[in-house]
């Protein structure tokens, strides 16, 4: 039973050009799913600061309809 | 009250059309101006496709207001937001990050760098709509980085998706 998994690097730690804002969905809607969940940093590696940010301005971009508060299928 | 540095976002009618945008820009202003604050800059992202209906509605004119503020004048406005029937939704956010308000002041462009927009209405919109796509050469590589950080992060997903019954929290 050897597990072994590579440890994720943070992303945003690493590209310090890469900026989190709620104005632009773009880099925000990487860490939703399809069902428009925010991804858990266990998942995707990101460290806990820029995980807080990114949790800060998804919710900031779902009040202004910029991306969904969750996707179903109509 | 002192003043600080806003981020406004609002979302109209995509109905109305330039006039009706231009007068909502205007009736804005004069708000503001009677509270003693300041429009430091106003955007027109263009008309959006919404994440969610609001209120019937699956499209809305996005306007950005960047403006200083007390906290006085940011209620009468939300106040009047909620009036105004044009208005969809809004957001007031502060900006936290440390700068000079008198120069933010000084730099001031209000409601007019709305239609200055009109002129260079390119680089406005590429800067909004596709940031990753809109610097030359080095830029390109970080498109495929992001792009194969997703894939990555797709199949991470899916694995521990199927793990996530077994062993939960190694």
């Amino acid at each position: 039973m050897a597990f072994y998994r590579r440890r994720k690097m943070c992303r945003f730690c690493i590209n310090s050009e890469q900026t989190i804002d709620y104005k632009r969905p773009e880099t925000l809607m990487n860490h939703i799913t399809e069902r428009g969940k925010i991804i858990p940093r266990r998942i995707s590696g990101v460290c806990a600061k820029h995980q807080r940010e990114l949790s800060r301005e998804i919710k900031r971009a779902r009040t202004i309809a910029l991306l969904p508060f969750t996707v179903t299928g109509k | 009250m002192t003043k600080k540095h806003y981020e406004m976002t609002t979302i109209l009618k995509p109905e109305g059309g330039p006039d009706a945008t231009r007068q909502f820009a205007e009736r804005v202003d004069g708000i503001v101006n009677e509270f003693g604050g300041k429009i430091l800059s106003l955007q027109s992202w263009g008309e959006k496709k919404l994440a969610y209906e609001i209120k019937k509605n699956l499209k809305g004119h996005y306007l950005f207001f960047n403006l200083v503020a007390d906290g006085d004048l940011i209620k009468e406005l939300e106040r009047n937001f909620n009036i105004w029937e044009n208005v969809l939704k809004f957001m007031s956010i502060r900006v936290d990050e440390k700068e000079d308000l008198d120069q933010l002041m000084s730099e001031a462009r209000g409601i007019a760098s709305l239609f200055e927009r009109n002129e260079k209405k390119e680089p406005v919109e590429e800067k909004i709509e596709k940031p990753a796509e809109k610097e030359e050469e080095p830029e390109k590589q970080g498109v495929d980085d992001v792009r194969k950080y997703n894939e990555e992060l797709q199949k991470t997903l899916r694995v521990e998706d199927d793990k996530e019954e077994e062993d939960v929290e190694l």
